[in-house]
């Protein structure tokens, strides 16, 4: 049995997960880090909560795990994209461990351990992948052991718009469940700003219009216009997507997925095109160790490693650059 | 209307009959995950002015005729083109990209961005022997040039996703046509990269290689 260490920092979330290559999860312990309400993520504070949560959060995971550094095979480390400050306190926790223990390094893509991470949860084979957080609104397909990008925002992510949305009226980020339930409330729809260009879509319209109405509109009334009009919009590309290449599978993934509307208007959509829908249980949708102990499986799997001295992290890793080797 | 041809993302499009001649209706349906209010908001908007374009772009490309525009039943009925669709050759002929560079250039030169440039939108007709533009939903007026550049970039885009064996050649001939016929367009060429380089986490380099 291989059995690896996952562990995930790019942004809010320091988290450490153990999988074995059948895909079990051992464990999957977090910490989250909660920027005071009204305000965004400080790289500077995320990075402290990180490094002051890192052996904590190791060691509940391997207690969890029943398990030891030495049973290792490998250890995965989020590479990226993200958070400077915040990646690199994943990166030297791993680094050190791997040094120490003389364990394989495997760098990940955060994106795509999104997407490998749903894909093994709900058997999804060859899906259309809606990758939607808080850095990544992407509409993907896997060509040529590559996930190719058929659409994607031009400026800001929906997760960035929501909790932007969310911080101006002084809610805590991240912003989604309380937006959500605001947006549950409202009542009357508010015209928005509707940007569609081709596949790709433009949310920063809709941020400045929604910002505008906050003195003039109540709360509940803007949280549900912005839902509605944001994911509307996502809606017409994932249906464009599918009308171009009749995929059978529809996976979300990402922070975003976890809001119900979201995926309520998802399985109207699929059901036009005789589509399925995948999605990831609440647990396993947000930012996770798993997500990049599992991707690192496979990785590793298809032997995959880099020495210690040359693990590094890039703050900006397009997804469609990252290779694939088990997608072929 | 007789039968449904295809299901598109925004209309269902039929076959039918307009007089004696072969017709398309299409029809935008209602979403039923979209707000009614929303929904019916970019219906009509884009049912009036897809058809305004298809009429404003024929003096430069070759479009259906618009027979008739319902705007309260979201529909338009209009000629129907009998062909290949570029989708379905360009693999086999990547020569052809030059085709959607000059069909595009022609239409910027009009002023006219196309908005959904993708393969499926061009047919071959052979009894005209001519190549026509269709789907017109997400067309607008636009001399900019950031605009024109980003109607490239959806092909681009599209061309990578549907025909990654050929995307070079392809895009080859793409360019070529391009400039071919729109007067400064080595311009809007270089821009895309502009465009591309702002896409999330792009780096220094061109974000397909």
């Amino acid at each position: 049995m291989t059995l690896g260490l996952g562990i995930e920092s790019t942004a809010h979330t320091f988290s450490a997960s153990v999988v074995d290559d059948k895909g079990k999860i051992y464990a999957n312990v977090k910490s989250i880090y909660r920027p005071p309400s009204g305000s965004g993520i400080h790289p500077r504070e995320a990075s402290r909560h990180h490094a002051e949560a890192a052996p904590s959060v190791l060691m509940s995971a391997l207690k969890e795990s029943n398990t030891d550094y030495k049973s290792l095979d490998f250890i995965a480390y989020s590479a990226g994209p993200g958070l400077g400050p915040c990646l690199r306190v994943g990166a030297t926790v791993a680094r050190f461990i791997s040094a120490y223990y003389g364990i394989p390094l495997v760098p990940v893509h955060h994106g795509v351990g999104h997407i490998e991470l749903g894909s093994m949860l709900t058997d999804a084979n060859d899906p259309l992948v809606l990758l939607l957080s808080g850095g990544h609104t992407m509409v993907l397909a896997a060509v040529n052991e590559r996930w190719r990008v058929f659409g994607e925002t031009l400026d800001l992510t929906l997760g960035q718009l929501i909790d932007q949305f969310g911080r101006a009226i002084g809610l805590a980020s991240p912003a989604g469940p309380a937006v959500e339930r605001l947006a549950e409330k409202g009542t009357s729809y508010i015209d928005m700003p509707y940007v569609v260009k081709g596949n790709d879509l433009s949310f920063s319209g809709l941020l400045t219009s929604v910002k505008r109405k906050i003195l003039s509109e109540s709360q509940e009334n803007l949280a549900f216009s912005l839902q509605e009009t944001a994911f509307a919009m996502l809606s017409e590309v994932t249906e464009r997507a599918l009308a171009l290449i009749h995929k059978k599978e529809l996976l979300i993934v990402g922070g975003v997925a976890a809001n119900a509307r979201l995926q309520q208007m998802m399985k109207l959509v699929s059901n036009r095109h005789g589509c399925e829908i995948k999605s990831v249980p609440i647990e396993y949708a947000g930012d996770c160790g798993a997500q990049i102990a599992w991707t690192g499986m496979r990785y590793f799997k298809s032997g995959y490693t880099v020495q210690p001295q040359r693990a590094f992290v890039s703050q900006s890793w397009r997804i469609d650059e990252v290779k694939l080797p088990w997608r072929s | 209307m007789e039968k449904l041809i295809a299901r598109g993302a925004e209309a269902d499009i039929y076959y039918g009959k307009w007089g004696p001649l072969g017709a398309v209706y299409k029809v935008r349906t209602c979403k039923p995950y979209m707000l009614r209010e929303l929904d019916e908001r970019i219906r009509r908007l884009r049912t009036v002015r897809e058809a305004k374009m298809l009429r404003t772009a024929r003096s430069a490309v070759d479009t259906p005729h618009v027979f008739y525009v319902s705007p309260k039943k979201f529909t338009i009925i209009m000629e129907y083109i009998d062909g290949k669709r570029m989708l379905d050759i360009i693999d086999r002929e990547p020569a052809k990209g030059r085709v959607i560079g000059e069909i595009l250039g022609k239409l910027h030169m009009l002023n006219i961005i196309h908005g959904d440039p993708n393969t499926a939108n061009f047919i071959f007709n052979s009894i005209k022997g001519k190549w026509f533009l269709v789907d017109f939903g997400l067309s607008y007026i636009s001399s900019r040039k950031e605009d024109r550049a980003v109607d490239l970039h959806l092909a681009k885009e599209v061309i990578y996703v549907q025909h990654p064996a050929r995307f070079n050649e392809i895009m080859e001939g793409f360019y070529k046509g391009y400039v071919s016929v729109l007067s400064g367009g080595e311009e809007i060429i270089k821009k895309i990269e502009e465009i591309e380089k702002r896409g999330r986490y792009a780096r220094n380099r061109s974000f397909y290689f």
